[in-house]
């Protein structure tokens, strides 16, 4: 599955210079800063960072959801349109329908008072116009396509009556009944247990194979998002650090974050390690960034340039490898 | 049968261990040894049983039936005034890091209170001292002492609750999840301080995680368990080189590798499940067949079946690439699969075979 970029086709979703910040009590915090990416059309993207990195925020100013307290700048354009600041009328012609989002907790993504198959209908109904009846049938086709075992009975059921695993597949289900060019899948296993997440994987795996959705995975587990991504952004307060093909990434990583996410990435067949591999230090607090590379206090390869002047994101090679560091690995 | 060690008395012993709640069996016969300064992992999905299993052993719920003794002891009998002064040597590492602290109260009175509990003779500057001796013994420093939890990342707010547990100097301490919640980057971090903790003070670990991958760096010993059930115990070691039930494989090949990207199924395969693997919906249900609410793909482990249901056979046998007929009439018992190694598999010796040669897909439905 090659992405289109080279092809010269344009991208499904261009995010430009985008920048999310929230007023506080106790002064403004910068969550997104000048985030330039692009996902192309039939491609994954892994989306990859630890908790406050800005991953889940990028994504929740592209589909509009931000909190009252965030505003953004910068462009997002999805389908050549910018939908950064659109009206929520216009926004919602293409969110639900072309652009959809999938969340970690899928229990709580669900209406809990309404049956599982109403809800997937009234998606149709809203967006397609179709009929309850022809809706219904849809909701069904999407549920048996999402390998929901005994699809109808579940559709009669409520949220609660399903597991976790199950819970998520109607989430994914939801998000594919109009087929969607764009899905965003933030954190979709992170809720759930190991043999499920690998179910929930292997369901994102066939929809990408037999569509040309492109899906935006957004993930702390590098591994993990390194089974479906063809290309890898890592992001680190609220910066994008570095972007390649994921098999590049994954064999040559050259900023040190990168370095160090990828030794945490278990191999079981692998000798046991004496220490279980881990990054130094802290998430960085959005509070406390000073004027050079975010990452330099856990840096094990960072100078004095590093801690003075932030590294710009620049090509590596010409391989759309890119990387922000001014001593890349 | 899961032999005993050689040496020394078991700090925990567990026997026959049963846990019900009315006609649903969350804990079955479930047997092990745990000795000082040694770690038990007790690995399975959410409905396995492993939490009840804890809360059975710190008797925060009653057990239905088996014995426990703590240092020899028949712990069950322990009454009520002996059980306060002695749970003290027994402490617990919770899951989810800031809803297991209160968030009133710093981190400095979190960590005093259970010295003001069981040590009330203790000076106010000693255990001032105490608290402040732990917080730097868990990464963290004195002078944080004033701050509430929510002034911590979640990784230094895990490091708090272990500092909270570990300041009794417990003899056992009971770790459910405790790095479920963490980024995969800092995972690493709290698992070698418990690492740490245990050299230092002999503790012996009780380590809960459906994530094998954490399993297997703290682990001296793995115990498995389905749906109430110990399926396998083996030597760490031993459980990751030759994993004898379909179980335990399934749930080593779910850990994501990123050097093997397994290919995309197609829908039409993921269908062609066997027959008598499907629901089944005919009114006439022979005896052994599967209970109807069993579903094969995602046979949702919070779906746990009552005991009585699954009287027949196996409890993983739908979700089993292994499955045969023997699997669904006969309850398979401990089979022996190597040294101090059992494993409840009828086809346990064709289960390591694959897996050493990588015959087949070891992901459970």
């Amino acid at each position: 599955m090659t992405p289109a970029s080279a092809g010269g086709a344009p991208p499904a979703l261009a995010i430009d210079d985008l920048s999310v910040s929230f007023r506080g009590r106790h002064g403004t915090i910068n969550a997104v800063r000048q985030a330039t990416l692009n996902v192309f059309p039939a491609e994954c993207v892994g989306i990859v960072g630890e908790s406050g990195s800005g991953k889940t925020q990028t994504f929740m100013a592209v589909m509009g959801l931000l909190s009252a307290a965030a505003s953004a700048v910068g462009s997002v354009r999805f389908e050549g349109r910018e939908i950064l600041g659109a009206p929520v009328s216009e926004l919602n012609r293409v969110r639900g329908s072309k652009l959809t989002m999938v969340f970690q907790d899928p229990m709580s993504s669900l209406t809990p008072h309404l049956k599982v198959g109403v809800q997937l209908a009234e998606v149709l109904v809203k967006h397609s116009r179709m009929s309850w009846r022809e809706a219904e049938n849809a909701a069904l086709r999407v549920l048996e396509r999402v390998r929901v075992p005994e699809a109808r009975r579940r559709l009669r059921q409520y949220p609660h009556e399903l597991s976790g695993g199950m819970r998520q597949r109607v989430m994914i289900g939801m998000s594919l009944l109009c087929e969607p060019s764009l899905l965003i899948a933030d954190e979709p296993t992170t809720a759930l247990d190991v043999t499920v997440q690998a179910q929930i994987m292997d369901i994102l795996r066939a929809m990408r194979a037999e569509s040309h959705m492109a899906i935006v995975l957004i993930s702390h587990d590098l591994g993990l998002v390194a089974g479906l991504a063809d290309r890898i952004v890592v992001m680190y307060a609220g910066r994008v650090v570095e972007s390649a093909g994921a098999a590049d990434l994954l064999g040559r990583a050259v900023h040190p974050y990168t370095a160090a996410l990828l030794k945490c990435v278990p191999d079981l067949r692998a000798p046991r390690l004496e220490r279980m591999p881990s990054l130094a230090g802290q998430p960085p607090s959005a509070w406390s960034l000073g004027t050079g590379c975010a990452f330099a206090p856990r840096c094990p390869s960072a100078r004095e340039r590093c801690n003075s002047e932030r590294p710009v994101l620049r090509d590596v090679d010409g391989t759309a490898h890119q990387a922000a560091c001014h001593y890349p690995l | 049968m899961n032999s005993l060690h050689t040496r020394g008395e078991p700090l925990l012993s567990v026997k026959n261990l049963m846990v019900h709640f009315g006609a649903f069996s969350a804990v079955e016969d479930v047997t092990f040894d745990l000795r000082a300064g040694e770690t038990l992992g007790l690995v399975g999905e959410s409905g396995s049983g492993k939490s009840t299993l804890a809360r059975a052993i710190l008797r925060l719920i009653p057990a239905t039936s088996g014995s426990i003794r703590v240092g020899g002891d028949d712990w069950l009998a322990c009454r009520p005034a002996d059980l306060k002064r002695r749970r003290r040597d027994l402490q617990m590492v919770f899951q989810d890091p800031l809803a297991s602290l209160n968030p009133r109260m710093s981190v400095g009175a979190a960590l005093a209170e259970p010295l003001e509990i069981h040590e009330p003779s203790l000076p106010a500057p000693l255990r001032a001292a105490r608290v402040a001796e732990m917080l730097e013994r868990v990464g963290l420093s004195a002078g944080m002492a004033g701050r509430r939890p929510h002034e911590f990342s979640g990784g230094q707010c895990q490091r708090i609750g272990i500092a909270r547990a570990m300041i009794l100097r417990p003899k056992l301490l009971v770790c459910d999840e405790p790095v479920s919640s963490l980024d995969m980057s800092i995972q690493g971090q709290i698992v070698n301080l418990l690492a740490d903790l245990q050299k230092e003070f002999g503790t012996a670990l009780l380590f809960i995680s459906h994530n094998l991958a954490v399993v297997r760096h703290l682990s001296h010993r793995v115990l498995v368990l389905y749906r109430g059930r110990q399926v396998e115990a083996a030597d760490c070691d031993e459980l990751f080189r030759a994993p004898a039930h379909p179980y335990t494989q399934a749930l080593l090949a779910a850990v994501p590798d990123p050097t093997r990207v397994p290919a995309a199924i197609p829908m039409a395969a993921a269908e062609a499940l066997p027959a008598d693997a499907r629901p089944a919906s005919a009114a006439v249900v022979p005896a052994n067949a599967t209970p109807a609410r069993a579903t094969p793909a995602d046979a949702a482990p919070a779906d746990a079946i009552s005991s009585a249901d699954r009287r027949g056979g196996c409890a993983f046998v739908e979700r089993c690439p292994y499955a045969q007929d023997q699997c669904r009439l006969t309850m398979p018992p401990q089979y022996e699969a190597g040294v101090r190694h059992a494993a409840a598999c009828h086809r346990w010796r064709e289960v390591v075979y694959s897996w050493r040669h990588e015959t087949r897909n070891f992901r459970a439905r």
